[in-house]
């Protein structure tokens, strides 16, 4: 099963966020730890303009004082700080919607985080080269499960029971970008109740 | 990819439109209705005249819902190959022709946001379809239409009446020229633009998109390009055996089919990669959009359409 599983194409390769030099404006969107990433790329780009760059971020006092620190008014023209993820996630449809073509967002922060914030671009018209995204942080999946089509937040194991239906689900790599998860299947489908040990592998 | 099919057609209505552009509308023969197509397709017309035989591509600018009836606007080229000049000359009400299947390779992104159109003169042809289409799919949609003069601009004066708010025309006789920095500088996000007109401003057009920072993903563009003389050359067909003579004015495919040499095409004008053809020897001059640069340079394939020897012999696999 391991080698069937580690071949997904569709598995989600990241890398440090990239400045792209034909921006106009820039997005700069942060969850939590992920404020690192982005506070790495505005360090490095010497050239983003300060006065079309803003800033979205999640976060706690700690990461409050390093936005505001780096995200200085010599180098970013605004900085919104949200409650929670669901509250920037709710602004941020309504901030595209009022935007121009030349945007390009860059997206910090865990793995589900970083697929909605890909989908709301999505649905504003927003072609994958317009944003440029990076994983900091736990490396958990969000898992679908197809037989109840629920999906299970936070899963670290290969094999975990599904937070919908209950069944041992056993996560492969392959990678719903639409969904941001990763699918599972029941792992005792040919056997039941045949559940093997589970691992701990994305922490 | 096989040969688009094609069938034999009747013209029903001939209209001059502008000084250099006549409206033509076709009905099949056998009284059936044509295929469907998308905006921004062209369509093949087959013309025939003693021993000369034309073969041009052509968008269709009626309503794409309407199968029973094809309609192009062509634009007079008295410069050119005499496909044009045969359609303004001898073609009438009854005249006969061969209509190939339509073929797309300027499409509307339905997914977008907004669609900016930039047409100039007879660029405008495909616009018409893309506008039937927008107005059925109801979408925000803007066209920016530069022409020469009132008079030359076809279908000027119905779109500028009908849509006042999207359609803005240039007109180059009283010095109104279009801006693309300013035209591009402010549109929304999931904007696309679809440009289709002279080489220069489809050109201009695209180098001004990429530096407002546009995604090439959000630009389409359409050029057509009619194949240009050049040197007379000679083919061998390795299987067939057959020696074809390649005259200055004529294309390689339009001499492989006098000599009844049958490949399939559809835009014949370097674009649509259905005639990619192989070859065995010989140095290419490669005119096409369509094959990559490795491609060309690895010197095995070429576009017969619109690419033609590089000195006086090649040898193809056909």
């Amino acid at each position: 099963m391991t080698e069937i599983v580690s071949e997904m194409k569709s598995k989600p390769v990241y890398s440090p966020l990239q400045y792209d030099p034909k921006s106009r404006w820039n997005l700069f969107i942060g969850e939590g730890e992920g404020l690192i990433g982005l506070i790495n790329l505005l360090s490095t780009s010497e050239s983003i303009r300060p006065v079309t760059t803003n800033l979205m971020y999640t976060g706690s006092d700690v990461e409050k004082a390093y936005a505001q620190s780096y995200f200085s008014p010599s180098r970013c023209n605004k900085i919104s700080r949200f409650e929670n993820q669901d509250a920037l996630l709710a602004e941020l449809p309504e901030i595209l919607a009022s935007s121009r073509m030349g945007l390009r967002l860059y997206i910090c922060g865990l793995e589900t985080f970083l697929w909605k914030v890909a989908g709301i671009a999505r649905a504003a018209g927003m072609h994958k080269s317009e944003y440029n995204m990076q994983l900091i942080g736990s490396k958990a999946r969000r898992v679908y499960c197809p037989h109840c089509e629920a999906t299970s937040e936070g899963v670290t194991t290969d094999i975990h029971e599904c937070d919908g239906c209950g069944l041992s689900l056993i996560n492969c790599d392959h990678f719903s970008r639409e969904m941001g998860a990763y699918l599972g299947f029941r792992v005792d489908a040919e056997v039941h109740g045949e559940v093997p040990q589970r691992q701990e592998l994305y922490r | 990819m096989n040969t688009p099919f094609s069938y034999p057609a009747r013209v029903t209505s001939v209209n001059q439109i502008t000084p250099l552009i006549k409206h033509f509308s076709f009905e099949r023969i056998d009284g059936k209705p044509f295929g469907p197509f998308s905006a921004g397709s062209h369509a093949v017309v087959g013309m025939r005249e003693g021993d000369e035989s034309y073969k041009n591509p052509y968008s269709l600018v009626g309503a794409s819902n309407n199968f029973m009836r094809y309609e192009m606007a062509i634009r007079l080229e008295s410069n050119g190959r005499g496909g044009s000049l045969f359609m303004h000359n001898n073609v009438k009400v009854g005249t006969e022709l061969e209509i190939g299947n339509p073929f797309n390779l300027f499409p509307v992104y339905k997914p977008a946001k907004k669609h900016l159109m930039i047409a100039g003169g007879v660029g405008i042809t495909p616009f018409m379809a893309y506008i039937h289409e927008m107005n059925l799919m109801n979408s925000n949609f803007e066209l920016h239409y530069s022409i020469r003069d009132f008079e030359y601009g076809a279908f000027a004066k119905e779109l500028q009446s009908q849509y006042p708010k999207q359609v803005k025309l240039y007109i180059q006789a009283d010095d109104v020229l279009a801006n693309f920095n300013k035209i591009l500088n402010s549109q929304p996000l999931g904007t696309h633009v679809y440009v289709c007109g002279p080489h220069r401003m489809v050109g201009d057009l695209l180098r001004i998109a990429d530096e407002l920072g546009w995604p090439s993903t959000s630009v389409h563009s359409e050029e057509f390009k009619a194949p240009d003389p050049g040197n007379p050359f000679t083919v061998t067909l390795a299987k067939s055996h057959h020696e074809i003579n390649v005259r200055a004015r004529e294309s390689l495919l339009e001499a492989l089919e006098h000599a009844n040499v049958e490949i399939p095409y559809s835009c014949r004008g370097g674009a649509c990669g259905f005639c990619k053809t192989e070859v065995i020897n010989g140095d290419i001059d490669h005119r096409d959009y369509y094959l990559t640069d490795a491609e060309k340079a690895s010197g095995k394939f070429m576009m017969p359409c619109i690419s033609r020897a590089q000195g006086d012999h090649l040898t193809l696999d056909l």
